[in-house]
């Protein structure tokens, strides 16, 4: 897919120079041209959120201190093949119901590190199984309780109704999706694995001793040699004090009240300072970090400016009656098809949610959007995959585990909601 | 008189040099140091209670989130344009004229002067790309210059930046809905950025900072530090690599690499905005986001292909965390300064010791003070943005829009001796901060005093 897929500013330039066409229709071209222009100016907050959403996640994952973690997991787990992709499917199910970043980069570290030590075994374990075990956390964490949709819903962001974030995790229907994407996401792996005999590559992926040690990144140097200045950016005492008073913060805010997007946003800040062994190795990963967030720090000016045109020109009035007959596929396969363009899923959200929304309840409306939207990031793998520097895989294999989970999750999706 | 002079200048700066390198830590260290200073002082001059003092910080924290999301933007777009073929082509045309050191400095003074004006994120990127290639031209011609100065006459190019078109904290407060406006309402740039107060002390600032800078070039040989050709091409060869084409389709190949796509994007955003400014005043309704628009716009332009564009973009994503993570640690200083009555107090009491004639140079120097710990000229408008208004409105005879003039040159003015904008000129040149911060620690002292005087007319006079 990295062969076709022209990056995200190429595609979002093309959407909106279509969508400006389209816009002509009823629009004078200077007011098109304005709404495609000026369209960012109204969400500049919403954009600053779904970055930090993006990035703040990846600076508490890849913390020494949070390897530490991960390499205990994998020091107690048997070093069998289908143990290994079953233990990093339930690390990508529980954490990436969480967040997307905990459940995918914590289950791809840990496959990778049994992979390596069942090596040492000589026994083969097969990095496409690992690979998929871990998206399974990039879908769940769609649905889950920081789900880029829901959290944008409970800021009011945008125009939709508002909701709280537990009215969401709770839904029968939420609850349903998750269960299908798990357990049959997890059996799916294992099945594919016994069916398909294919070579991989050679990997290149490095990952040292442990966990801890590939995820520690900023060096002390000792303390000796410490200028006045270094002795405050070396000194874990400020995040200490930061995290207390921030934990303070976060009590006073769960105590009185339902977290929204940015209570969300604000525990991931001060978790990233306690994971971080100091605030200079904070800031430094947080600069590594933004590299998550490319796709959508530009591109996101023209998704924008796409929800503008068509707002101004009045296209969402035509796609609703478009899709009357079918709220549910009509939803769920435009979600799935812009996804498969724009890999940040809280840029479809706001493109799509105008016309999902009034088919649809707001629950129903996120989880169809969300899952659709999480089911065509498989096929975005590979982004995800060139950011960690994961390789090894075969193509072939690819593209039937990828084939499979799309069809067991399409038919899965909207066989749920359907029920609900 | 002339070398004794230089070498006044030098020994400043290299001393100078030294205490900044050993006591001043990074930004966020003092982001950090600052909050828990306000919390303490919330504590012991308010009636706020711990817990109450920890909810203002968490509920502040996101305050700014919009503005940091603009700020953002405006270094991205900046640094796109700046890093895009064109404008590096341009400024390898224009280094190869000067014929002597003097005329070298001179010359990356003024381009450094002109961008800064132009655009603070477009400084940082084009004058010390300008820089280097001088430095390249220099040794082709085999003239010594010191590469140092040269370096440093680009980061000077940072001292009028918020007296020119993108002063942030002016632009902010000229769009509608900016976070101070139930204070001070919308100012337009007529009013601060076109105020004929801020064009003539830019204009005195610019001529006594290109005058100044050749005047420390060395004239002793042994005291010259020229940095080798080849070291210098290689970083050029490495700026100018692109993502590798191999492995792509042709249909990739053919979107990355067509101008179509970028030539009628950016036609379309340049005949809206060309629209704008023939049918409405360009003075009411410049503003912050349609210079970021402006930016994305010339960005696509001037870089044609997606691929490039790509290439840059990456790396000025990179560029632009510390303003994604710590303005919103600036906000939360903001939270607790506005919603514990910090703010009102300290307003209070500036208001009691300043008059209407010494209020802007007061402004000028808590700016300059404040920029040292908040580098960013946003980021130190939404730490003392409020109380400075809070105290401009108690002070008779106080004009909103020369305190922003005002605050314009004291954040400006400390840049010169806080080296946190550095960081990516001195990146590109291939030099430490130690080596240049000397010479704009001389840039320092003698712009003070300009402004200084400016501030205290701006009372006098307006």
């Amino acid at each position: 897919m990295d062969k076709y897929f022209p990056e995200s500013i190429s595609l979002a330039i093309i959407l909106s120079l279509i969508t400006l066409l389209v816009s002509l229709v009823t629009l004078e071209p200077i007011n098109a041209f304005e709404s495609l222009s000026t369209g960012f100016f109204n969400h500049l907050r919403l954009q600053m959120a779904i970055i930090l959403w993006w990035v703040l996640p990846v600076i508490i994952i890849e913390s020494e201190r949070y390897g530490v973690l991960l390499d205990k997991i994998t020091r107690k787990t048997p070093k069998e093949e289908n143990t290994i992709y079953l233990t990093t499917s339930l690390i990508a199910i529980l954490l990436g119901w969480v967040n997307w970043a905990f459940g995918f980069l914590s289950a791809i570290l840990i496959g990778k590190k049994l992979q390596k030590d069942a090596e040492k075994q000589n026994k083969e374990i097969k990095t496409t199984p690992i690979f998929f075990s871990s998206l399974i956390a990039i879908v769940v964490g769609q649905i889950g309780l920081t789900g880029i949709g829901a959290l944008i819903a409970t800021q009011g962001f945008l125009e939709t109704k508002t909701i709280e974030i537990t009215t969401y995790i709770t839904n029968p229907g939420t609850i349903s999706l998750f269960l299908m994407t798990s357990i049959g996401g997890t059996a799916l792996v294992l099945v594919l694995n016994k069916l398909m005999n294919s070579k991989e590559p050679k990997k290149s992926f490095s990952l040292k001793d442990s966990i801890s040690q590939k995820l520690s990144h900023y060096e002390v140097p000792p303390r000796t040699e410490w200028a006045p200045a270094e002795k405050l950016e070396y000194s874990s005492v400020l995040s200490i004090i930061a995290v207390i008073i921030g934990a303070i913060s976060i009590i006073w805010i769960i105590s009185t009240r339902q977290p929204n997007m940015l209570d969300f946003l604000f525990i991931l800040v001060i978790l990233g300072l306690a994971a971080q062994k100091n605030p200079m190795a904070f800031m430094e990963k947080a600069r590594e970090s933004t590299k998550w967030a490319n796709h959508v720090a530009i591109p996101f000016l023209l998704y924008a400016g796409i929800f503008s045109l068509l707002t101004t020109a009045k296209i969402y009035p035509i796609l609703t009656s478009l899709f009357e007959q079918i709220p549910v596929i009509g939803s769920f396969f435009s979600s799935l098809l812009l996804g498969l363009l724009i890999p940040d899923s809280g840029s479809v959200w706001l493109i799509l949610h105008p016309t999902i929304t009034s088919l649809n309840s707001i629950v129903s409306s996120l989880n169809i959007t969300m899952i659709a939207s999480g089911i065509s990031k498989i096929w975005l793998g590979f982004l995800f995959a060139e950011i960690i520097g994961i390789d090894g895989m075969n193509k072939k294999s690819y593209i039937k585990y990828a084939a499979s989970f799309t069809v067991y999750l399409i038919i899965g999706s909207l066989f749920i909601f359907f029920v609900f | 008189m002339e070398k004794k002079v230089s070498r006044l200048f030098e020994v400043l700066g290299k001393e100078s040099s030294k205490i900044v390198q050993r006591y001043l830590p990074d930004a966020f260290i003092f982001a950090l140091l600052l909050t828990f200073a306000t919390m303490v002082l919330a504590f012991l001059f308010t009636d706020n209670g711990a817990l109450e003092i920890a909810s203002h910080w968490g509920d502040g924290f996101w305050y700014v989130l919009k503005f940091s999301m603009q700020s953002s933007l405006a270094l991205m777009t900046g640094w796109i344009l700046a890093d895009s073929p064109p404008i590096k082509k341009a400024l390898r045309i224009f280094a190869k004229i000067p014929k002597n050191q003097r005329q070298a400095v001179f010359l990356t003074a003024v381009i450094g002067q002109l961008l800064g004006l132009f655009h603070w994120g477009v400084v940082l990127i084009g004058s010390a790309i300008f820089a280097r290639s001088i430095g390249i031209e220099m040794e082709k011609k085999g003239v010594s210059v010191h590469y140092p100065l040269l370096v440093a006459a680009a980061y000077a190019g940072l001292l009028p930046w918020h007296q020119g078109l993108s002063a942030a904290a002016p632009l902010l407060v000229a769009t509608e809905g900016h976070f101070l406006v139930d204070l001070i309402g919308v100012i337009p740039v007529s009013q601060t950025i076109f105020h004929i107060a801020n064009v003539i002390s830019a204009i005195g600032l610019v001529v006594v900072t290109v005058t100044i800078l050749p005047m420390m070039s060395p004239s002793d040989e042994d005291e010259i530090k020229t940095v080798p050709e080849p070291k210098l091409e290689k970083q050029l060869e490495d700026s100018n690599k692109t993502k590798e084409r191999e492995k792509e389709s042709l249909f990739k190949n053919f979107i990355l690499d067509t101008r179509i796509f970028t030539l009628i994007t950016s036609l379309i955003i340049a005949i809206y905005l060309g629209y704008l400014f023939v049918t409405n005043p360009f003075m009411e309704v410049f503003n912050l986001n349609l210079f970021i628009a402006i930016m994305f716009c010339l960005g696509l332009l001037f870089h044609g292909k997606l691929r490039s564009y790509l290439y840059v973009l990456q790396k000025a994503v990179g560029g632009a965390s510390q303003i994604i993570i710590q303005f919103q640690f600036y906000g939360g200083i903001m939270g607790l300064i506005a919603w514990s009555g910090l703010g009102e107090l300290i307003a209070q009491t500036a208001a009691n010791l300043a008059t209407g004639t010494t209020w802007y140079f007061f402004a000028f120097l808590a700016a300059g003070l404040v920029n040292f710990f908040v580098p960013s000229g946003g980021g130190q408008w939404v730490v003392i943005g409020r109380v400075l208004s809070q105290a401009t409105k108690s002070i008779p005879g106080a004009d909103m829009n020369l305190l922003m003039i005002a605050f314009g040159m004291g954040d400006q003015w400390t840049n010169m001796i806080q080296p946190f904008w550095a960081i990516p000129v001195i990146s590109i040149a291939g030099l430490s901060i130690r080596d240049m911060m000397g010479y704009t620690v001389v840039l320092f002292v003698f712009s003070g005093i300009l402004m200084g005087i400016s501030t205290i007319l701006m009372g006098v006079l307006f």
